[in-house]
């Protein structure tokens, strides 16, 4: 990445400005995979200095600050003691812990990236995202858009839940060739399927079945069939499945 | 060009840096050959100081959030250094030498960090610290017999 | 007492503070970048190429293409004169092979300039059309080289027309007929992959000119002797007006036994007249250094009812990729390294083929054909275990080779050349098995254990041998100096990968001189300080350069012992432990040594010798892996990995445990998690360590590796070496686990869960 201007802006505004008037400018949350990407960017913009790393508990809502690195989520008592330790499990094999701790959760989220540990987990949990413009917005629909130009401040998460993340990984902290988050709160299930190698997706169709008929087998070749497979250089679309059906009911079977 | 002040073992170095340039690089510009670079992507540890006492690869780290940071090479913990280096010397780990700098900083900000030492909690720790020498058992019996935990 | 002693590494302390070693430390800070534009084709020509635009940018100095360079072909091998690879490589070619081959060189002030420049260079090329799959490179209508281009120094079955750099072949007996009288019979095909080297330092070189005005070359080298000759002959130029010198380097493992950045620099500096150097980045070590040789080995194999094997058969396909580097040598060592372990066949034969693509050249790397020979052999050996009905343990005790017995194949098969035949002196296999056996608990856990419904788990065992350099071929010497106040300079061509290698030479030496190691100080791999060695490899080191230096340290106690009889005034002198005595007088070293320098005969005292084996003694090993998969997944865990080696007696034995241990992992790895997927147009996809599957702490359980000490009485107190044996054994070994544990034999590497899976749904 070749980049012209670097600015630490001192305030969201600030931030935002720049972001607004400057085209080809980007966000620099940790930086640790932008910068392998092979572009010219006129401005990075860089959001150290906004105090947004933080995690705090508010009414049974996690909030989480975007710029919060990973380290510091797989150590934090919330992340390990609330949601049956999903949030610290999902980022726990994430390259390893120096990587941990300069790539950030808001980062990660952002980048949408096939191969993320963290979206499955954040999907199932329902998490929603807090942005400086567009406002709170559910995390599925953060996915499914394109949103422009704006600055992700926070990630909430309820704590009226329960969840299990399952991946699977070649080597310790490869990117996983499947992951699989299921979590369950008062209104039922919710199964989310990443690096398929296609990025993470709420399960839609099976989580309903999964809720109303509590049948983890049917809903999970309802999943099978429901979410797209596909084969690349890491593992077959078959694999894949294989590998997605095992991981899902192991994981069903440790949360319920 | 951009003009900063960075501080690195205690210094204050005041360098003109690229808009990009990423703290590996400007390590070595400055003169500190013991960062190595390696894998260039976060993901062997060799590259590994500590910024603000959290261990991380400097070649994915941009110098432009350093300031007001302070940074710690090997150069500046030569005294640690040389203890640990003298575990590992002892299990003749030191092999090729281009992992140890790295490593012997995550093991100093892992003392720092854990409270409980189990083989599973060091090797979960140091699982970034990538060697092609060693085979990594040997470090392990060098890292134990340093924290003093059988 | 030196020998035989964990006498820690005497560059360790230095390494581990991070002190200044490695080539890229050592550059100056004057030097110019230089980078190299690589193909984006895995088979074009260059119809034109323009570097206007590119050598006007700012701070640029220089552009190579392969219009003003040297149209010389050579090979890049690092390997004695004359090579027995083929010499096919020019500079810079008209012609790039594989995506990475070199295209242009730009040198600059700064990496900013070089970069610009190398994006402005204009490149059209003639896209042809190439041969990724090596399977179907014979005959094939694409031609990788110009059969009317390349030469070989003497024949190595070379054909360029059908794609073929190397072919070999040999046969001791019948094997047809042999297998007509064999009661069981076996055949399998086996696969390994293009695994890479993964030293953590990317290749470097470094070049200036000094003040004699001479090249002077810095470089990330396991052969600096080789280097230099190879430059000075493809340059034109007296090797009197070069100098090589091989600094630390960030690990080898064979991936630096050949020429990477030398000739880019040399040229550089020649032409500019100032210092410069080249790194390479992450990616172009993946894709444009080397690789191990991709294999295809058929395996046959047949035996009596008596439990002995009659036949045995190895054909093997290798592919070397643009460029035919150690193309021959490796291909001969799967089979030379590996069928002597079975001596008492009434025939085998072993032949092959190395071809040309267009992918990555293969090169020399830590096993050197004999892991990929091992996968097929001691995979082979499990399945007719199994046919004779025997325990894979007997089957092999009744089969191997033992000390005191040798094997036709030595005589045969050197290493692209004719063997030296030889009579195994040393050779602790059966204790080595006997030892893994007790410790990986072999009785309980053969052939598996079920867990529960899911899990398995099993054992598997495997063993090797290797060798100690090459006979009449590697040479090493080494001078030592005797300084005032005691000391020695042992100055050795010998070259420390990080090995040890400087460490151990020096305990040989003070083990011969009867004081403390740290009265030994090494300096080695000096083109113009250090005698000849041909480098590191052939795992010759221990026993090449090692003898070299016995030799010399026992010359130099003679001469020693001779200028002390004039100072003791004595017809007779004993010299222990760094004291000459004579009947009633007596002098210690250290004043010995002032009397050299300021006394009233003065001298300073050298001796040097020189040494080349005239056999090569074979390390021996036995592996067991205690391993535990997983029936949904595929995925298998290796509990415990026992390994018991002999390799003569253990000089420095942290060092030799840590060389096993490490060659364990990595040959663990090329067996279960390194990957080198490529897509049908040649791009290598895992170019990257987020990508490539290296081993880290949490892949292997428990690693357990002990010695059995034999003596080896040609070799430096009784020492063999061990830098490669360590590597070999884990395909078979996890292949023999598997096919104990779920009934299937797994032929291909890397051993991926899916692999696995898709056997057991399969069956």
């Amino acid at each position: 990445m070749i980049i012209k201007d670097y600015i630490l802006p001192n305030s969201l505004s600030e931030a935002y400005e720049l972001l607004k008037n400057n085209k080809k400018a980007v966000i620099i949350a940790g930086g640790a995979y932008l910068r392998l990407q092979k572009r010219e960017v006129s401005l990075a913009i860089d959001l150290e200095n906004l105090g947004l790393d933080y995690i705090i508990e508010e009414n049974k809502l996690l909030k989480i600050g975007a710029m919060t690195k990973l380290r510091e989520i797989e150590t934090n008592e919330y992340a390990i003691n609330e949601l049956n330790g999903m949030l610290s499990n999902m980022v726990k094999q994430i390259g390893g812990v120096q990587l941990r701790n300069i790539v950030t959760i808001g980062g990660s989220v952002c980048g949408k990236y096939n191969f993320s540990d963290i979206l499955p987990s954040l999907i199932a949990l329902n998490a929603s995202l807090k942005f400086y413009k567009a406002g709170i917005m559910n995390i599925c629909e953060f996915m499914e858009n394109d949103l422009k130009s704006d600055i992700l401040l926070e990630i909430i998460i309820d704590l009226n839940q329960n969840g299990m993340v399952k991946y699977f990984k070649s080597t310790y902290k490869e990117y996983s060739l499947i992951n699989v988050a299921i979590a369950r709160n008062k209104n039922g299930f919710n199964i989310a399927v990443g690096a398929r190698p296609g990025k993470a997706k709420l399960a839609k169709l099976s989580s309903k079945i999964l809720t109303t008929e509590k049948d983890i087998d049917k809903a999970c070749e309802i999943l099978l069939d429901e979410l797209s497979f596909k084969t690349d250089f890491r593992a077959s679309d078959k694999y894949r499945k294989a590998l997605t059906k095992t991981l899902l009911l192991e994981a069903y079977k440790e949360l319920v | 060009m951009i003009p900063i002040v960075l501080n690195v073992n205690d210094v204050n170095y005041e360098i003109m840096v690229n808009p990009g340039e990423m703290l590996l690089d400007t390590l070595r510009k400055i003169g500190f050959t013991s960062v190595k670079k390696s894998c260039d992507t976060g993901a062997c540890g060799i590259c590994s100081v500590l910024v603000d006492g959290k261990v991380i690869p400097s070649c994915s780290y941009f110098t432009m959030k350093i300031q007001n940071k302070k940074v710690i090479t090997i150069d500046g913990v030569e005294e640690k250094a040389r203890e640990i280096g003298q575990f590992l010397l002892d299990e003749g780990v030191d092999q090729c030498g281009f992992c140890t700098p790295g490593l012997i900083m995550s093991i100093i900000a892992m003392e720092n960090e854990l409270n409980e030492f189990t083989e599973k909690n060091i090797k979960h720790y140091l699982v970034g610290n990538i060697c092609r020498c060693s085979g990594y058992e040997g470090q392990i019996r060098a890292i134990k017999n340093y924290l003093e935990v059988s | 007492m030196s020998v035989n002693m964990n006498i820690p590494k005497v560059d360790g302390i230095g390494l581990v503070t991070g002190k200044p070693a490695y080539t890229n430390d050592l550059a100056s800070k004057d030097s110019l970048i230089v980078k190299v534009l690589r193909s984006p084709y895995a088979y074009a020509k260059i119809r034109n190429i323009n570097t206007l635009a590119a050598s006007k940018v700012n701070g640029v100095e220089l552009i190579l293409t392969h219009k003003n360079v040297p149209d010389k072909v050579y090979t890049r091998a690092g390997q004695s004169a004359p090579e027995p690879s083929p010499y096919d490589k020019k500079i810079l070619d008209e012609y790039v092979r594989y995506i990475g081959d070199e295209v242009a060189v730009v040198a600059g002030i700064n990496e900013e300039a070089v970069d610009k420049a190398i994006n402005k260079i204009k490149v059209d090329y003639e896209v042809f059309e190439p041969v990724i799959d090596y399977e179907k490179a014979i005959g094939n209508n694409v031609k990788v080289h110009d059969p009317d281009c390349g030469t070989v120094r003497f024949d190595i079955g070379r054909d360029a027309s059908k794609n073929i750099a190397a072919s070999y072949h040999m046969e001791i007996g019948d094997v047809e007929e042999e297998f007509k009288k064999s009661d069981y019979y076996y055949e399998d095909v086996y696969y390994t992959q293009a695994q890479a080297h993964l030293a953590m330092e990317p290749h470097t070189a470094y070049a200036y000119l000094d003040l004699q005005d001479r090249l002077n070359i810095v470089t990330s080298t396991q052969t600096p002797f080789h280097v230099r000759r190879i430059i000075g002959q493809t340059l034109d130029m007296p090797l009197s007006k070069i100098r090589v010198f091989k600094p630390r380097i960030g690990g080898g493992y064979g991936g630096k036994q050949f020429i990477h950045g030398e000739f880019f620099v040399s040229l550089v500096t020649l032409r500019t007249k100032k210092p410069c150097k080249l790194v390479y980045s992450r990616k172009d070590v993946f894709s444009a250094s080397n690789t191990r040789h991709p294999m295809r080995i058929k395996l046959r194999i047949g035996a009596m009812k008596s439990g002995m094997i009659n036949s045995l058969e190895m054909k093997i396909l290798s592919n070397t990729g643009a460029y035919g580097e150690h193309s021959l040598t490796v291909l001969m060592v799967a089979g030379s390294k590996t069928l002597p372990l079975y001596n008492k066949v009434d025939a085998v034969k072993f032949s092959g083929d190395v071809v040309y693509t267009n992918t990555t050249p293969a090169g020399a790397y830590r096993g050197y054909g004999a892991i990929q020979g091992n996968f097929a052999l001691e995979s082979a050996i499990d399945e007719m275990a199994k046919l004779v009905n025997m325990d894979p343990i007997e089957f092999r005790r009744i089969n191997m080779m033992k000390e005191g017995e040798t094997s036709k194949i030595f005589e045969v098969m050197g290493e692209g050349t004719e063997g030296t035949a030889q009579i195994i002196k040393s050779c602790k296999l059966e204790e080595c098995i006997d030892e893994v056996k007790r410790k990986i608990n072999w009785n309980e856990l053969y052939p598996r254990k079920e867990i529960d419904e899911n899990t398995v788990r099993s054992v598997g065992l495997a063993i090797a041998m290797q060798g100690s350099g090459i006979p009449y071929v590697d040479m090493g010497s080494a001078i030592l100096k005797l300084n005032d106040d005691g000391f020695f300079n042992l100055l050795v061509g010998a070259t420390d990968l990080g090995t040890g290698s400087d460490t151990v030479l020096a305990q040989i030496a003070a083990e011969v001189l009867e004081i403390d190691t740290s009265k030994i100080i090494v300096y080695s791999s000096d083109t113009d300080l250090t005698p000849y060695d041909v480098g590191a490899y052939a795992s010759s080191t221990t026993y090449v350069s090692g003898n070299s230096v016995y030799l010399t340290a026992k010359k130099m106690v003679e001469i020693m012992k001779d200028r002390a009889k004039t100072i003791l005034e004595t017809e007779e002198v004993q010299y222990s432990k760094g004291v000459f005595k004579s009947k009633d007088k007596e002098i210690t070293l250290a004043d010995f040594s002032n009397e050299m320098y300021y006394g009233e005969d003065m001298k300073q005292l050298v001796a040097s010798e020189s040494y080349y084996g005239v056999k090569s003694p074979p390390p021996y090993m036995a592996c067991a892996c205690e391993v535990e998969i997983n029936k949904n997944t595929g995925k298998l865990k290796v509990l415990r990995c026992v390994a018991s080696v002999d390799c003569g007696v253990t000089l420095n034995p942290n060092l030799a445990r840590i060389q096993v241990e490490g060659a364990l992992v990595q040959g663990l790895g090329m067996t279960l998690f390194e990957h080198a997927d490529r897509s049908e147009k040649g791009t290598l996809y895992n170019n990257t360590f987020l990508t490539y599957g290296a081993p880290t702490k949490m892949e292997i359980g428990k690693l357990d590796v002990s010695f059995v000490e034999s003596y080896e009485p040609s070799g430096p107190f009784g020492s063999k070496s061990v830098g490669e044996i360590g590597i070999d054994t884990p395909p078979a070994v996890i292949s023999n686990a598997i096919k104990n544990a779920l009934g299937v034999r797994m032929k291909e590497l890397p051993i991926t869960p899916e692999k696995i899976w898709e056997a057991i749904n399969n069956k």
